[in-house]
């Protein structure tokens, strides 16, 4: 019987029944999460302060720039930004699919396998067992872990959709289930230890933007196709639109990744698709952009209230503009120029800082209460998470793409030496470390927040239990 | 509503993704297998082999490309970084070093364009010694401290600031293979045009 | 004149892919599965949200 035919008190009681199944999978994704958001965060202050203070701890082998910059990538996209997303996504797909959480052992298992994982991987990176492939670092029984538990999630999560009781597909649903599909056979394939050669490098990075394309993309497209909706209580602009948007994702986003390897040893043809490819992604993108736009149009002065709206539509407009930024920079024109540079970091931060973890931070500000059964302590404390995020992430992109610029424009200058390139990006360098230390100080407000919501919760729930009254 | 079966959604999502795998893997990879390695390239020799594993587990990657660009197309031939590299001059690479960052120069030629071994036990010892505005870290880590030398230890021209009084700093194997990898990091051979294999 | 095998998978790919999008979506409108009333419906996150749109928990 599907959910809409139910009287409000009987939903009531759903919505409660699945948010108590939800609880334990869910918070146990969302606290480590937290936690390797706080080590990757530190990670990432340690990489970018060795860049303008390289005699700083030097003697530390594992502290060495080499092993912490790609620890840092690991752990904030396979730690921080993949359990928060698959935590939400948990408890998303019961809400949509107006049925309890299925198989949640499978999830339990999958919480403790994935941080086994990124345990032993990250260890391994920064003691010297890297695999030196960017993004796929982990040996390979770390990445075999980190799969099985994805594997594990999938089948949860297509559990809970096969046991759906609602009469329609909201969109944020095909991006769930796509993922689950798609994922562990994209990881499978790039971990294979079979290649070489220049065909390795179209493997490597075939994967890395894919990683963004079917795993990372869709968890904030979900998430904000959802929370803004919700959030302001009106319908998503045009169902067709969001289909169109889907199809075209799917379609193009797959072809982008040799972007990465503009003016190198591959092909001239397969240089050009993915470029072709990258500009095509307009298309999605503005589909996108324009339903989560009319969606919000006449509702903006929400953002001044609702912190779970502000977090989602910076991420949302954040999307807009990385994509429009990558599809711009994929031209050769630009890679000329920018290729090789902190440009690309710029690029990247915009994408899974400005983008994915500012929606991930969002969804958690709305799903949280409602599993800890509490509420916030400190609003002014999530808006100090904001603006720090917010101001943090803007100059740290604004100084990685200015560096990059001057960085590509010097290298391409042959009459200026290398080392003086090196020069002129340093001021830059420094802005950046500034702009990680606004990040990370907003990271360590959230994690307290999180464990007070949970602390509260507890009490509370501990406090009804033996009858006393709130 | 459009209402698809949904084995026909999950179709069209392996589909697009085996699409996308074809297109940037799958027939690339019947092209490149055709192409044989070029002959002025060499295999790597055992301490080469050994010295990439450093450069690997240090992270070099992470700042230095292996890949020179064509003229035309920015400026490595006008600096002198050798001439545009080809899938024939990787042959052997398991894992690819391609790269994709310039924090550093490309590597591709720097045996040809740097071929002293004390200059890169030096520099690797303390860039900045060799280069004033380098921010290459430093691999201490990769020499040993000695106070009595052997005749066939290695040791480091140590700039004045960093010497210590009866230390010497001898390289290790590890060092030491290092540099021959970095030194035998030279594609300068002609580029023949090959007939695939 | 050889065609490059790329050009060759470049054109089999988007005649197929375009011959099996105007196929589906042929068989679609055929079989009646364009409903602009439940997709008006879809447009909501949770059905329930049609009677009280806002009024989450």
């Amino acid at each position: 019987m599907s959910a809409a035919a139910l009287p409000a008190p009987e939903l009531n009681a759903l919505r409660e029944e699945m948010d108590r199944r939800a609880r334990l999978p869910v918070l146990l994704y969302f606290g480590a999460g937290v936690l390797w958001l706080l080590a990757g965060t530190a990670l990432g202050l340690i990489s970018s302060l060795k860049l303008h203070a390289p005699d700083w701890l030097a003697s530390v082998p594992w502290l060495t720039f080499g092993r912490v910059r790609p620890a840092h990538l690991d752990t904030v996209v396979y730690g921080w930004a993949s359990l928060a997303g698959a935590g939400c996504f948990v408890w998303l797909t019961s809400r949509l699919c107006q049925v309890v959480v299925q198989w949640r052992g499978l999830l339990i298992g999958s919480v403790i396998l994935w941080n086994i994982g990124l345990l032993y991987g990250t260890g391994a990176v920064l003691f010297g067992f890297s695999q030196s492939v960017e993004w796929l670092e982990y040996p390979l029984p770390a990445a075999g872990m980190i799969a099985a538990a994805f594997v594990l999630f999938g089948a949860s999560i297509l559990r809970t959709f096969q046991k759906r009781t609602v009469p329609y597909l909201y969109v944020s649903l095909w991006y769930i289930v796509a993922t689950v599909v798609w994922f562990p056979v994209l990881y499978v394939i790039a971990n294979l230890p079979i290649y070489s050669g220049v065909l390795h490098g179209a493997v490597n990075w075939w994967y890395a933007h894919n990683a963004l394309a079917v795993w990372f993309t869709p968890v904030g497209l979900a998430l904000a196709y959802y929370m803004i909706p919700k959030v302001i209580g009106r319908p998503i602009y045009s169902y067709y639109l969001s289909m169109l948007g889907f199809w075209t994702f799917a379609l193009f986003y797959n072809w982008n990744g040799i972007h990465h390897l503009v003016g190198g040893p591959l092909p001239a043809w397969l240089q050009t698709i993915s470029i072709i490819a990258s500009v095509l992604m307009v298309i999605p993108v503005l589909a996108v952009a324009v339903n989560h736009h009319l969606t919000t149009v006449g509702h903006f002065r929400m953002l001044k209230s609702d912190m779970t709206l502000r977090f989602v539509v910076f991420g949302a407009m954040s999307y807009t503009a990385v994509s429009f930024q990558g599809s711009a920079e994929a031209l050769r024109s630009m890679q000329e120029t920018v290729h090789f540079t902190h440009y690309t970091i710029g690029h990247a931060h915009l994408g899974v800082y400005a983008f994915l973890t500012m929606i991930l931070f969002g969804a958690m500000y709305y799903i949280t209460p409602r599993l800890a059964r509490s509420y916030w302590p400190a609003r002014k404390l999530i808006t100090a998470h904001f603006w720090l995020a917010a101001l943090g992430v803007l100059l740290y992109v604004v100084a990685m793409c200015t560096a990059g610029f001057f960085q590509g424009a010097g290298m391409n200058n042959a009459a200026k030496p290398f080392a003086d390139v090196v020069a002129i990006t340093r001021p830059y360098l420094v802005l950046r470390s500034l702009g990680g230390a606004l990040m990370g100080i907003g990271h360590v407000i959230f994690a307290v927040l999180f464990a007070m919501i949970l602390y509260r919760g507890g009490r509370r729930a501990a406090a009804n239990a033996q009858g006393v009254g709130q | 509503m459009m209402y698809i079966r949904l084995w026909m959604f999950f179709a069209g999502l392996l589909a697009a993704l085996f699409l996308g795998w074809a297109a940037l893997v799958g027939v690339p990879g019947v092209q490149l297998a055709a192409v044989p390695p070029q002959p002025g390239l060499r295999p790597y020799t055992f301490p080469q082999a050994h010295g990439r594993e450093i450069y690997m587990r240090e992270g070099c990657v992470y700042c230095h490309s292996q890949q020179t660009r064509p003229e035309g197309f920015g400026a490595d031939q006008r600096r002198l970084w050798g001439r545009p590299s080809v899938p024939g001059d990787y042959v052997y690479d398991r894992p690819h070093l391609l790269g994709t960052a310039r924090i550093g120069p490309d590597l591709f030629n720097i045996g040809a364009r740097q071929p002293s071994r004390d200059w890169h036990l030096a520099h690797l010892y303390d860039p900045r010694s060799a280069v004033a505005q380098s921010i290459m870290p430093r691999f201490p880590w990769l020499f040993a401290e000695k106070t009595s030398t052997d005749p066939e230890d290695v040791v480091v021209a140590v700039p004045a600031p960093l010497r210590r009084p009866g230390v010497s700093v001898v390289a290790t194997r590890e060092a030491l293979d290092l540099c021959e990898y970095l030194l035998g990091m030279n594609h300068t051979y002609p580029l023949e045009r090959t007939r695939p294999r | 004149m050889t065609i490059p095998p790329q050009v060759l998978f470049l054109v089999v790919v988007a005649v197929l892919g375009a011959s099996a999008a105007l196929a589906l979506f042929v068989w679609a409108v055929r079989n009646g599965h364009f409903d602009p009333a439940a997709a008006n419906a879809a447009r909501w996150p949770d059905p329930e949200d049609r009677e009280n749109p806002g009024g989450s928990l």
